[in-house]
């Protein structure tokens, strides 16, 4: 039974067992940011993971990959080859003692080696064990082959994503698998709540291309299948039924958005329209029709074309004016308007409100003679603060504590195993 | 089965996308959400995309979506009768949970402070765009706002040309998931030690996770991540993007990373001559010529639908998928068929309509769509009545005193 005296974190008195490929890494993290004890087990030498760039001072080293360091922290790292009779053995006897097991294999695969929720259910009946797949672990595409970007194409969010004329994008850093993750932890969560109520385990099956659709917030059904447009990609454009105008534009270092004309007579954009004209009015770059408008008769759906190109005109022009900083600190800070400039990752870091928050988080890589700087916790809980206690494990740095502390083998045992290439 | 969650009451706050989506989790999951609107205006997006194009504050398509399986009841906060209501209901709730900015909650007499004193081991949840404290603490933000801070929106684009951002709202998405988790976590914690708790909830800071491998980058190696159109910076691969196909605006994407991909991605393509060329050797060879590469793929995707080659290509182990449309996700997907992903459920006033299923299926407890999104009001008789002990004629004295 997990140790419920330590409740100094959400989740510390849970373990996790971490079977995931890039698919699901993420999750298994966010478990440790709970203060679960979670374990990645990778085969013996390294997960594949590892290889990904970018790399610790662009070092090609499967100890230096920014993207493993990323989504392993708070983790414990074991080696196991979990193809082989012995590490299946090895995996069994972990299970007993653990709440939680995610894996991201192909739909078949751990059925193949007696290791399916089934299987391990009945070492561990209270076992809660997440599968993330691409597709669910049924149906005609369940075993299509996958990548980040057929992932975000099948979810509908590649179409939405890019200007007209022009391929649907991503966005240029892997996603999908982190939606994954997201849903797959919230599911954990849920059978959580129930196992805790019951003492009844259960299986959490994943479909990426479903989290995908998600994250498109109701497009799919709100807005087509209950108001019948088929959504279009259209760049940094408001497309509206009688005109299309910009709710983006590029201002003297960089580009803004802020929805120029907005969409409608919400406080927000009134505010933010008044607060631009007086700020283009000190400056004597407002127009009399810009002076004279009354922003809360604006609305979106019936404005023509005419209208909006000599709304747009003189603003896109002022803002061609202005800098990233000076949107910043006399748009936002000073005039309150909802606007905002196109952060650079280095905008982000140099961002007064996250470093007043205490946001960023510092890691200690000892291997490397330096700590590192990682985003940090996703909320602000008052009784128990998301912890980053550790950085991502080296290969197998926790084999010795825990095969031989935990499960008592002994030294020759280990070399043993590690010889036949079992860990 | 009535879902883990049932027994849970939620009283909900919060409006548009972010708020109401964390809560519609749980409502999924057989927690009974309360959700208290304006009275006469309700949340706004009530108004947006309205079914069939008909007006009317019942008939909103996102709200429809994204409020299912909740209760409805109508206040005029600013009538202390209304904050005296809610004093009453709240030591009823689980859950508080709002998305106002700071300030709003504490006029009402509704912060947390006081939230504890109605209910000891309340848990209140405050899901904002950039959190409580800090010098911006309480600026207006929406999904362009919050993404642009993030860095996503500069990083969405072709290099040469301005960024385009991302399609719809994914703060609003990952704002809303942040907000459901950290709700079941302080459930969770009460479970086990009888305490409540403030989570103060930045939507920009559960948003920049996502970015990790961008953000040390920078902090590591002094990069700045930039747009790479549908390329993979840090990872060689090519083919690797969306190529155009028959048909209007009708696309494939296609990734090839391994020497093996590459020669059952040319079989596949009958081994044309350009695939032998030199030039296209090796995976860094490839990504060296990838826009003359990318264009002689998009010659023979040009020939197909998106189906044709995401199928042939697939049938040769070649990681390929068609870029779905709505229609296609709702009406043509045969995966998502088979998944069941897509159910129905009833509206009282829009009638049996389809809504997204969930996106994992637990084995013990499924969860379900119940019921679509409440009417402005719908539950006022239900929750001053039933749950308040209001009789009838008090309901009717402060419906006519404008109060619910």
């Amino acid at each position: 039974m997990p140790d419920y005296s330590r409740t100094d974190t959400l989740l510390g008195p849970y373990r996790v067992l971490d079977l995931t490929s890039e698919l699901g890494l993420m999750c298994g993290k966010m478990l440790g940011d709970l203060g679960a004890d979670v374990i990645k087990l990778e085969r013996p030498g390294g997960d594949p993971a590892r290889n990904r760039g970018p790399f610790y001072k662009d070092q090609v080293h499967p100890e230096k990959s920014l993207f493993w360091f990323a989504h392993n922290v708070n983790k414990r790292g074991l080696t196991l080859n979990i193809r082989c009779a012995d590490g299946q053995e090895l995996l069994k006897r972990l299970v007993t003692t653990a709440d939680f097991l995610i894996e991201s294999y192909a739909p078949g695969f751990l059925e193949s080696l007696g290791l399916d929720y089934e299987d391990l259910s009945q070492i561990n009946p209270r076992l809660v064990m997440v599968s993330i797949t691409p597709f669910g672990r049924t149906g005609p595409k369940a075993r299509h082959k996958m990548s980040e970007l057929t992932m975000w194409a099948s979810g509908g969010e590649m179409y939405l994503t890019g200007d007209p004329d022009r391929a649907p994008l991503w966005i240029s850093l892997p996603q999908a698998g982190l939606q994954g993750s997201l849903e797959a932890l919230a599911g954990a969560m849920v059978a959580h709540w129930h196992r805790e109520n019951t003492g009844e385990g259960q299986h959490v099956d994943v479909s990426i291309q479903e989290a995908v659709i998600w994250q498109l917030m109701g497009t799919p059904i709100g807005l087509w299948a209950c108001h019948g447009e088929n959504q279009q990609r259209r760049g940094t454009m408001q497309v509206q039924p009688k005109a299309t105008y910009p709710g983006a534009g590029q201002c003297k270092d960089g580009f803004f958005t802020g929805g120029i004309l907005g969409g409608g007579a919400s406080l927000h954009t009134v505010r933010t329209q008044q607060g631009l004209v007086s700020w283009m009015d000190a400056e004597g770059r407002a127009t009399p029709e810009l002076k004279g408008y009354d922003w809360r008769r604006f609305d979106g759906r019936s404005v023509t074309q005419e209208e909006a190109d000599r709304l747009a005109k003189p603003i896109l022009d002022f803002y061609k004016t202005k800098t990233v900083r000076q949107i910043h600190e006399e748009g936002v800070v000073q005039r309150r308007m909802t606007t905002a400039a196109f952060y650079t990752a280095k905008d982000v870091l140099a961002d007064p409100q996250l470093q007043a928050r205490d946001y960023w988080v510092k890691l200690e890589h000892p291997e490397l003679g330096e700590s590192l700087t990682y985003p940090g916790a996703y909320a602000k809980m008052s009784e128990t603060p998301l912890k980053f206690r550790r950085r991502a494990p080296l290969i197998g740095e926790h084999n010795d504590e825990l095969y031989r502390g935990e499960l008592g083998l002994s030294a020759s045992e280990l070399a043993l195993l590690k010889g036949r290439r079992v860990i | 089965m009535e879902g883990a969650l049932a027994g849970l009451r939620v009283l909900d706050f919060t409006w548009v996308l972010a708020g109401p989506s964390s809560t519609r989790f749980l409502a999924d999951h057989g927690a009974q959400i309360i959700k208290v609107e304006q009275r006469g205006t309700g949340d706004r997006v009530r108004q947006a995309v309205l079914a069939d194009a008909k007006p009317g504050v019942n008939r909103g398509g996102y709200f429809n979506c994204i409020n299912r399986g909740k209760l409805s009841i109508t206040l005029n906060m600013g009538d202390p009768r209304a904050q005296g209501l809610v004093r009453r209901l709240v030591p009823l709730c689980d859950i508080v949970v709002d998305n106002f900015r700071p300030g709003i909650m504490e006029r009402w007499g509704l912060d947390y402070e006081n939230l504890r004193r109605l209910r000891p081991d309340i848990i209140a949840l405050s899901l904002s765009g950039m959190g409580r404290t800090g010098p911006y603490a309480g600026y207006g933000s929406f999904g362009p706002n919050l993404q642009a801070l993030s860095g996503i929106t500069y990083l969405t684009g072709f290099p040469w040309r301005d960024p385009v951002g991302f399609g719809y709202s994914y703060s609003d998405y990952t704002g809303g998931w942040a907000g459901a988790l950290a709700m079941l976590q302080a459930l969770h914690y009460r479970r086990r030690t009888g305490q409540g708790q403030f989570v103060d909830l930045s939507q920009l800071e559960a948003l920049l996770p996502m970015l990790g491998v961008g953000l040390m980058d920078l902090t590591v190696n002094g990069r700045q991540a930039t747009r790479a159109g549908n390329r993979l910076p840090g990872q060689p691969a090519a083919p690797h993007g969306a190529y155009r196909c028959r048909g209007d605006d009708q696309w494939c994407v296609i990734a090839v990373f391994t020497p093996a991909e590459w020669e059952a991605f040319c079989r596949a393509l009958g081994n044309p001559p350009w695939a032998v060329d030199p030039k296209f050797a090796s995976v860094t060879a490839r990504v060296q010529h990838q826009d003359e590469l990318d264009r002689l793929v998009e010659e023979w995707t040009g020939q197909r639908t998106p189906d044709q080659v995401m199928e042939h290509l697939q049938s040769h182990g070649v990681a390929a998928a068609a870029v779905r449309e709505a229609p296609d996700l709702i009406d043509r997907d045969p995966q998502l068929r088979e998944f069941g992903f897509w159910v129905e459920a009833d509206h009282p006033e829009l009638g049996r309509r389809l809504y997204e299923g969930m996106p994992f299926k637990l084995s013990e407890t499924p969860g379900a769509v119940r019921r679509g999104s409440p009417l402005l009001g719908e539950h006022n008789d239900l929750v001053f009545g039933e749950l308040l002990g209001l009789s009838p004629e008090e309901i009717a004295g402060l419906k006519k005193a404008e109060v619910i």
